[in-house]
């Protein structure tokens, strides 16, 4: 069938069809070839008149914006030919998603805040300008969302592959970068606005970094990242980044890599570069000392697991002497097989028959559906870092004060927290790991809309043996409003 | 005894590996992070100068200036 054979009712229908195949979560190849068998070529009219049609035809103008995103690859596809189109571009990829959030971003600034800046210096009367202005840097500062999934799902992925200093580097600019567009935002709201000058070098400021921001994730983050992760990193990121929420554009279309990119993902050779980034890794990991403690541990009575994180900070054992291509070529191999090895792992708590196991407690027994269903319901969030400093485990509750990704299970407990409150961390675990304390809290005042509260406690064992501390966070705005008494009598 | 070349296209991993004055000159013009460990050996494998002078925001003038000063020559560098 080709599209002479198909008349322009047709046609429409097939689109129709594509584009309800994809929304429903459909493939995107697989969306490809349908397309590719029945077109040639599409006009944009006749995308335009299919949209029109779904949203007739009771499809929400919003899920329609979804649908945007893929048209401009569907007919990219069909301008170049049929090459298949690389994951990267795929609507709903991380990456893609990355992208599509940095071309609204840039949009916003190049577009909208700088050119009503300039306007609102020359014609400083008029309100309308600044008002413009005050709407900008506010979409602007959703950008917390674009950097929140960054640093819970992305450099995690780094961090796995042994690319710790470019993550730490980058979290504290994009600290910084907060900062600037809060400042520039508390600017333009002040009554009276600051002087216009001051005003002009706070919103230059906070769109300069957020620009080269953009161009390091883009030009240096990426490619880094594209050297070593596989379709399954991407597609952890892409299952674990739904919850944090986007900046400036809809939620992107479901995405999962196909099996043949995942084929293709496990015969990734080694590059020359992920092996030398995690020599690299292992001598940060000895000049911190890290695994001196570990050995120490380890010789202790007691048999503490280690989670297997970033592969190389668990490679002790192997050479760290220049080995020659093919050497490092199949180490490599070994570690991208151990990590989806990991990840396996992750899921198999369920294999086992769970109305069988039990734990027992001193005061009594719980199977495992009822441990899970426990961390669930509780009002508190859970995360647990084990004694190695690594985060072993955190209860999934739905409404999680703070954002915990899958992905962040194994990191250095180092390498999760923003620059600027790391040594405060760093003190309590020394704190605990010496014995010197037991527990520690912070309270936190959220915008107005949350208090929370944080309890840090060290766990031992009855011998006194550290195992690790257990963060516990809770909003208890909800407790402090609590006024009188209800009671069940 | 060879000359010595900054290519602004190379990745500057190569070029720190090639000139031991190369760190200390792009610290002076302000690329900070370049001394943070672990930097060089990764983002500087994917990083020439062209890019880094975006990234940074640093101009690429100002770069090739402070390498000329120390008696390099410049390749690929097109103001």
């Amino acid at each position: 069938m080709t599209n002479k054979t198909l008349s322009s009712v047709q046609r429409q229908k097939k689109i129709v069809e594509i584009l309800n195949f994809l929304h429903e979560g459909g493939d995107f190849d697989e969306a490809k070839k349908m397309f590719d068998d029945s077109f040639s070529s599409v006009d944009v009219s006749e995308i335009t008149s299919a949209e029109r049609e779904l949203i007739a035809s009771g499809l929400n103008p919003m899920e329609i914006q979804n649908l945007c995103n893929v048209h401009a690859a569907v007919f990219k596809g069909s301008i170049t030919g049929n090459e298949s189109t690389p994951a990267f571009e795929k609507p709903g990829h991380p990456v893609a998603t990355m992208k599509l959030e940095n071309v609204v971003l840039s949009s916003l600034i190049n577009d909208e805040l700088l050119p009503c800046l300039k306007k609102w210096q020359q014609d400083g009367d008029n309100d309308q300008y600044l008002a413009r202005m005050q709407k900008a840097l506010k979409d602007l500062m959703t950008i917390d969302k674009h950097y929140t999934r960054k640093e819970n799902s992305i450099f995690p992925l780094m961090d796995k592959y042994g690319i710790t200093a470019p993550p730490k580097v980058m979290w504290g600019v994009d600290d910084e970068i907060r900062g600037w567009i809060k400042d520039a935002y508390d600017m333009v709201m002040a009554d009276p606005v600051p002087d216009k000058y001051e005003v002009e070098a706070a919103i230059e400021k906070a769109c300069k970094e957020t620009m080269e921001m953009i161009f390091k994730e883009e030009e240096i983050m990426i490619p880094m990242l594209d050297e070593v992760a596989t379709p399954e990193d991407w597609y952890m990121v892409e299952q674990d980044e739904k919850d944090m929420g986007y900046t400036l554009i809809p939620d992107p279309l479901p995405w999962k890599p196909t099996n043949k990119e995942i084929a293709e993902g496990k015969k990734k050779k080694n590059p020359e570069i992920a092996n030398e980034l995690n020599k690299m890794a292992q001598g940060l990991a000895d000049s911190e000392g890290l695994k001196a403690k570990d050995t120490k541990k380890k010789s202790s009575k007691k048999h503490i697991p280690i989670v297997d994180v970033t592969p190389s900070l668990h490679e002790d054992d192997e050479p760290v002497a220049d080995s020659d291509a093919a050497d490092s070529s199949e180490k490599k191999m070994s570690a991208h097989e151990r990590i989806r090895r990991r990840s396996q792992h992750e899921k198999t708590g369920l294999e086992m028959p769970t109305d069988e196991i039990n734990v027992r407690f001193d005061s009594g027994r719980l199977n495992l559906d009822e441990l899970t269903a426990i961390f669930k319901v509780l009002p508190v969030d859970l995360t647990f870092v084990d004694a190695t400093d690594h985060v072993k485990w955190f209860s999934n509750s739905p409404d999680r004060v703070f954002p915990r990704t899958k992905a962040v299970i194994g990191r250095a407990v180092v390498n999760c927290h923003p620059p600027k409150s790391v040594d405060k961390v760093l003190e309590i675990l020394k704190e605990f790991h010496d014995g010197t304390s037991d527990s520690n809290e912070f309270w936190i005042n959220l915008h107005g809309e949350k208090y929370v509260y944080i309890r840090y406690y060290a766990l031992r064992d009855d011998d006194g043996e550290y195992l690790g501390c257990l963060e516990v966070t809770q909003d208890v705005q909800h407790i402090r409003d609590l006024e009188g008494e209800k009671r069940l009598l | 005894m060879s000359e010595k070349v900054i290519d602004f296209e190379v990745p500057i991993h190569t070029l720190a590996s090639q000139y031991p004055d190369f760190v200390d000159i792009m610290y002076s013009i302000g690329f900070t992070k370049i001394k943070v460990p672990g930097m060089i050996n990764t983002v500087g494998k994917i990083i020439n100068l062209k890019k880094g002078s975006k990234a940074m925001g640093i101009p690429l003038d100002k770069i090739a200036q402070a390498f000329e000063e120390r008696g390099y020559e410049l390749k690929n560098y097109d103001k």
